[in-house]
């Protein structure tokens, strides 16, 4: 008994930093949990049908819930991803109709949605504003950008090359998927492996104490946010491939699920501690959900309900840890 | 004399850890009681036991020979104990009347409506017993740190409180505010008042106390009347060793100045500021808070573009406010005062912080090199003999003293020139603050130039090659090393001249 | 907490599961995906669904009738990804409310080749198998021209709440509510605003109305969520003069017109619409062939006297009117018109 409490108690320290790899197993094991779950319920749920229209339907939210992680690491949030998706989705698909070259559209669709990120950016970097104010401005500025370009109609694209990421599947593998996997690569290396990203975890986590030590966390930020609207513009192209039209309503919601999607995988709402893996599979574990929760033909009513759930044992599982280490 | 609060075999662990064991305790009325020992050796325990905000596993506490029990910090304030915290927990926006009411406000007679002209009255009457000179009806937010603490014990005694704990209460304070509060103890002690004060300042402790008692891993190492020991006793109990006197090395000082600082100005901080730092050189500002040098070191440093006259570094001027980024680059690193506020980053590892500064070095291929940032975090480490369980440690978990080191070891480069230090052994306990002299002696070894700011007179003349006193904005003079005049020096600070 | 929340899901979902299991030989399996599920339409139009296909179960002994209904929440992305989940459940017939129909075209193709009967709702889809259509046009005229008697030839001034910009029924609705106003020349059309199908938003804009246009003498919308909040804040002003004309055909609406201030409304009731949608699969299931666009019955919904007064100052007389006590009768008794009853 006594020894047993003695290595305990030595362990504490270190199980501060193993916190977020707690966090890991946690979500693994809801996944696991979840998909066994649904599968007894209904046996199409490991089809390989199904599991690409899982991983299809959740590529956009890949990609920008892990913007978002980036920008949650400095301690902001952006509301505007989902109106952007819109927004860039337009510059991309007007381009392509008027001038008829993929190539251009995917371009411009890129620099559409880092135009909104940049703006964002600005503001909350250089400017020093509220992220949450900045983005909830452009959430409508981009939104009625959308519906202005589009005049609120839709768009049909033909264009096989500009459909082909969105749209195309080897098999029951969406393109797409492998496409995610490279950003998730890219960006993994662009977060661990660089200075910048270094930056964006100090931004977060003390921004004053980045500034003294000499490095410019409010160019860090204009970059974070900037990026996080190439990631819209990318999800945009993805977005028209799937539905084969250019939308002025697309994206909606889209920046709740994302930032479910990252406090789900443990980044913290103040910056500074997180990673791209627990975005992964908060990601995973929220597609799942909602897959699973289509598929049992569970009443929509409870969906939501279900979906706050399993956000609050998530948080209230934080706070236990937490309390854990502090004592 | 009777003691008014006596503890009896206090012990508490937690988990296996015995925090206390079996420590006894007491203080008489009218006595300064100097509790002192090293961070973890259980004096915050023991004072929380004390305050109700731990309950001991085992032993007893008596209140004028009757056993009391305090288990909430309510059963503490009830017996007529106070706490006088290091984080003040006054509200900024009330008078300081306001403040010492607060929960149980004076009501005109009859009415629901505060009696704010008597709650005054009372509290200036209060101040006037003990001879303190402040304003009931002014804001706390425009206090200064050792005036707020006053406000905090004028509500402790105005609640009639005979215990008055006192938790290294002088390590915000500038020399002027010291003064009033060891006043203000004399005065308490004669009016009956049983003081406990936690302290690392031996002479503070050897000014004022009566008793002093050394706490050393849960133990009680030495409990003596201050006329029957000294302070190389007090300090060998603490440590279990004898500290080694720090010994200023001999060294030569030569070549161009690194940085040259010409009749610089800031309205409101600064004026007319003139020096040098060559080499291998340590320059130490002096003064009382308020006297501008931390203003001035900032201008210096990029972090303030807000002045006039030339800062020139490696022998031409630089424009003022461009930046930290631009000093970093060019060699010069500062560690700031405030460490929660600008000099850590608290959710970060050990690493990050350690390697913020110059991560550009440590590019290879367009990618950080893991192995480059190992061995430059490994050697800060080991070179400022910072104590982590291991790198990926959150900083926020070490100590105040360990965290200080991080802020020194990151800018331990071979590029570093000029190192910039605002009060560097602030709130750190005595064995951390060896460890630091050491390591700004160590690096004007290396040749860097250290621009130092301190408003500790010991600490000024043990390490400075020169002194530059300051008062009010302006240089008063300064000293080279060994001609140190210690009484000439506060003389300076204080506005006066001998 | 958190795992019993799942057990209970697990526990949830396996019944589910088990109740599939148990289908008799002659299954219908009918799935409804909408845009929504909270407005005051969407739920009587899922409630009607849901009681119909409890109702068919019951009283065919021969084939086991299932279905349930999925929201997308406005979202299309989320409507694409239900779809292609139900796709691959194949169930027998969907019926889809696309948001956007062109985006569904490659998923009706898909649905086909399960051999998966679709069926566009509202807006029509040529590749589907069936369209299952409201007459928007059609029924907006019927409202501008009730506005157009009713008002009687004095000069008359209008407000028309639209629905969320691009939404082709809100489009259609408005195209023929403006196209009924046009057919006299008394009437103004002062306002028009979209307010998104959202009761809210609707507020805001007639507290803007009735301050900006004193002199206002009636609220058209395109849908009854816009006549809630309208009506309740022309009574709070005191203002008993102000006409109301809905579409919908909500109850609490028709309750109105007798005693009230509503003059017309359009009988949709999602009530009706439900259950009409499950008479129309179990129709196709036992292999009759409905009309590629399906109509669905709308009629206008007036009081008898203001009939009078509308056919006195030249309202058609071959559009067909249902009178209050009718209309608020079938609109919440589906099954008097789409129940077991009408087919057998």
């Amino acid at each position: 008994m006594m020894t047993s409490t003695a290595t305990l108690a030595s362990g504490t320290p270190k199980k501060a930093i193993d916190s977020l790899m707690l966090r890991y197993l946690v979500l693994i094991g809801l996944i696991v949990i979840a998909s066994v779950g649904f599968s007894i319920a209904n046996e199409n749920f490991y089809s390989l049908t199904n599991i690409g229209i899982l991983l299809r339907s959740i590529a956009v939210l890949f990609l920008l819930a892990m913007g978002m992680t980036f920008i949650m690491l400095t301690g902001g949030i952006d509301l505007s991803i989902g109106s952007n998706v819109a927004f860039s989705g337009a510059v991309g698909v007007l381009t392509l109709v008027t001038t008829g070259s993929a190539a251009l559209g995917f371009a411009t669709s890129i620099l559409a949605g880092m135009l909104i990120g940049g703006i964002n950016g600005f503001f909350i970097g250089r400017l020093k504003l509220s992220p949450f104010m900045v983005s909830l401005a452009t959430y409508a500025l981009a939104r009625g950008l959308a519906l202005v370009l589009y005049d609120a109609n839709s768009i049909n694209v033909d264009n096989a090359a500009f459909l082909w990421l969105g749209g195309v599947s080897w098999g029951n593998m969406p393109v797409v998927i492998p496409f995610v996997a490279l950003v998730f690569i890219a960006l993994s290396v662009l977060l661990y492996q660089t200075p910048f990203g270094r930056d964006v975890y100090a931004a977060g986590a003390n921004a004053n104490t980045a500034f003294v030590l000499g490095r410019r966390p409010e160019r860090t930020l204009v970059w974070v946010y900037v990026l996080s609207g190439a990631l819209a513009g990318l999800s945009a192209i993805i977005t028209v491939g799937r539905v084969s039209s250019g939308q002025p309503w697309a994206g909606l919601y889209l920046e709740f699920d994302a930032i479910t999607a990252v406090i789900l995988g443990g980044t913290s709402l103040f910056g500074g501690r997180g990673k791209l893996l627990g975005t992964i599979l908060g990601v995973l574990l929220y597609g799942i959900i909602i897959n699973g929760l289509v598929l049992t033909g569970t009443n929509p009513y409870l969906q939501s309900l279900i979906k706050g759930l399993i956000l609050l044992g998530v948080v209230l599982l934080d706070t236990l840890t937490q309390k854990g280490k502090a004592a | 004399m009777s003691n008014r609060i006596d503890m009896k075999g206090i012990t508490k662990s937690f988990f296996a850890t015995k925090a206390l064991d079996n420590v006894d305790f007491s203080c008489h009325a009218s006595e300064v009681h100097a509790l002192v020992g090293l961070n973890g050796a259980g004096k915050s325990t023991l004072m929380k036991v004390l305050g109700g905000i731990y309950s001991s596993d085992e032993g007893t506490i008596e209140v004028d020979g009757a056993a009391v029990t305090i288990k909430t910090p309510v059963d503490a304030d009830n017996a007529g104990i106070s706490m006088i915290h290091q984080e003040l927990s006054l509200i900024n926006e009330l008078t300081v009347a306001g403040n010492i009411f607060l929960g149980r406000e004076l009501k005109r007679a009859g009415t629901p409506f505060l009696d704010k002209r008597e709650m005054a009255r009372r509290v200036k009457a209060e101040l006037d017993r003990f001879g303190l000179m402040l304003d009931p009806n002014m804001p706390v937010r425009e206090l200064n740190s050792g005036e707020k603490q006053i406000v905090e014990i004028i509500r402790a005694l105005m609640s009639n409180s005979w215990l008055i704990v006192m938790d290294e209460p002088t390590s915000a304070l500038s020399e002027e505010d010291k003064e009033r509060l060891f006043g203000f103890i004399e005065r308490m002690k004669q009016e009956g008042i049983a003081i406990i004060y936690i302290s690392h300042h031996m002479p503070e402790i050897f000014g004022i106390a009566e008793r002093v008692t050394v706490m050393r891993d849960g133990e009680i190492v030495l409990s003596e009347r201050i006329a029957e020991t000294s302070e190389p006793a007090v300090i060998r109990s603490m440590t279990g060793r004898e500290l080694a006197h720090f010994e200023k090395p001999h060294k030569e000082i030569a070549g161009e100045p690194l940085l040259t600082v010409d009749a610089l100005s800031k309205p409101g901080s600064f004026e007319d500021v003139s020096f040098e730092v060559r080499p291998g050189e340590i320059v130490v500002l002096t003064g009382l808070r308020g006297c501008g040098a931390p203003e001035l070191a900032k201008s210096v440093f990029g972090l303030d573009g807000d002045y006039t006259g030339t800062v020139s570094y490696l022998g031409s001027p630089l424009v003022p406010g461009r930046g930290p980024a631009v000093a970093v680059r060019e060699g010069m690193g500062l560690v700031t005062e405030n460490r929660d506020k600008n000099g850590i980053l608290p959710a970060l590892s050990v690493r990050d912080n350690i390697a913020l500064p110059f991560l550009e070095k440590a590019l290879r291929g367009g990618v950080l090199s893991r192995g480059h940032i190992e061995a430059v975090v490994d050697k800060a480490i080991r070179d400022t003999s910072t104590k982590t369980s291991s790198p990926d440690q959150e900083i926020r978990f070490l100590s105040g003293g360990n965290k200080q080191k991080i802020c020194f070891s990151r800018w331990l480069d071979d590029d570093l020139k000029l190192l910039i230090l605002l009060e560097p052994t602030r709130g750190i306990d005595v064995h951390a603050k060896a460890d630091i002299y050491r390591i700004i002696e160590d690096l004007a070894g290396r040749g860097v130039g250290v621009l130092l700011l301190s408003y500790e007179i010991d600490e000024v003349t043990m390490l400075a090659d020169r002194v530059i006193t300051m008062y009010q904005g302006k240089s008063i003079a300064r000293y080279n090393y060994p001609e140190f005049d210690k009484d000439q020096m506060l003389a300076d600070m204080a506005g006066a001249r001998i | 907490m958190k795992l019993k929340t799942m057990t209970a899901g697990l526990a949830l979902a396996t019944a589910f599961g088990a109740g599939a299991a148990l289908a008799a030989d002659d299954t219908l399996d009918i799935v409804f995906i909408n845009d929504g599920h909270v407005a005051p339409y969407h739920v009587a139009w899922l409630t009607g669904f849901e009681d119909a296909i409890a109702a068919y179960d019951k009283a065919f002994e021969d084939v086991k009738v299932s279905g349930r209904w999925l929201s997308a929440e406005g979202s299309l992305e989320k409507m694409i990804q239900q779809t292609e989940v139900t796709i691959n459940e194949r169930p027998d017939v969907m019926f889809v409310n696309a948001i956007n129909v062109d985006a569904f075209e490659p998923l009706v193709a898909k649905a086909q080749a399960e051999g998966i009967t679709w069926i566009a709702v509202h807006s029509p889809m040529e590749s589907a198998d069936y369209s299952f259509t409201l007459g928007d046009v059609a029924n907006g005229t019927n409202q501008g021209m009730a506005m157009c008697a009713l008002s009687k030839g004095e000069p008359f001034k209008v407000g028309v709440m639209l629905g969320q910009a691009g939404n082709p029924s809100g489009e259609a609705r408005r195209e023929g509510i403006l196209k009924g106003i046009a057919t006299c020349d008394n009437v103004e059309v002062v306002a028009e605003q979209p307010a998104d199908w959202d009761t809210v938003k609707a507020q805001t804009i007639a507290e803007n109305w009735f301050t900006q246009y004193p002199d206002l003498n009636a609220i058209s919308g395109v849908t009854d969520a816009y006549m809630y909040p309208s009506i309740a804040i022309a009574t709070n002003a005191g203002n008993t003069d102000i006409q109301f004309y809905g579409y919908d055909g909500d109850i609490p609406i028709i309750q109105q017109m007798e005693s009230g201030q509503v003059m017309a409304d359009i009988l949709l009731s999602g009530t009706r619409e439900g259950w009409n949608f499950v008479q129309m699969a179990y129709r196709i299931h036992k292999g009759e062939t409905p009309e590629k666009v399906y109509d669905f019955f709308t009629p206008l919904v007036l009081t008898e006297e203001n009939h009078k007064i509308a056919l006195e100052h030249g309202f058609p007389e071959d559009v067909q009117v249902y009178y209050v006590p009718q209309a608020l009768e079938v609109a919440a008794k589906g099954y008097l018109e789409f129940g077991p009853d009408s087919v057998k």
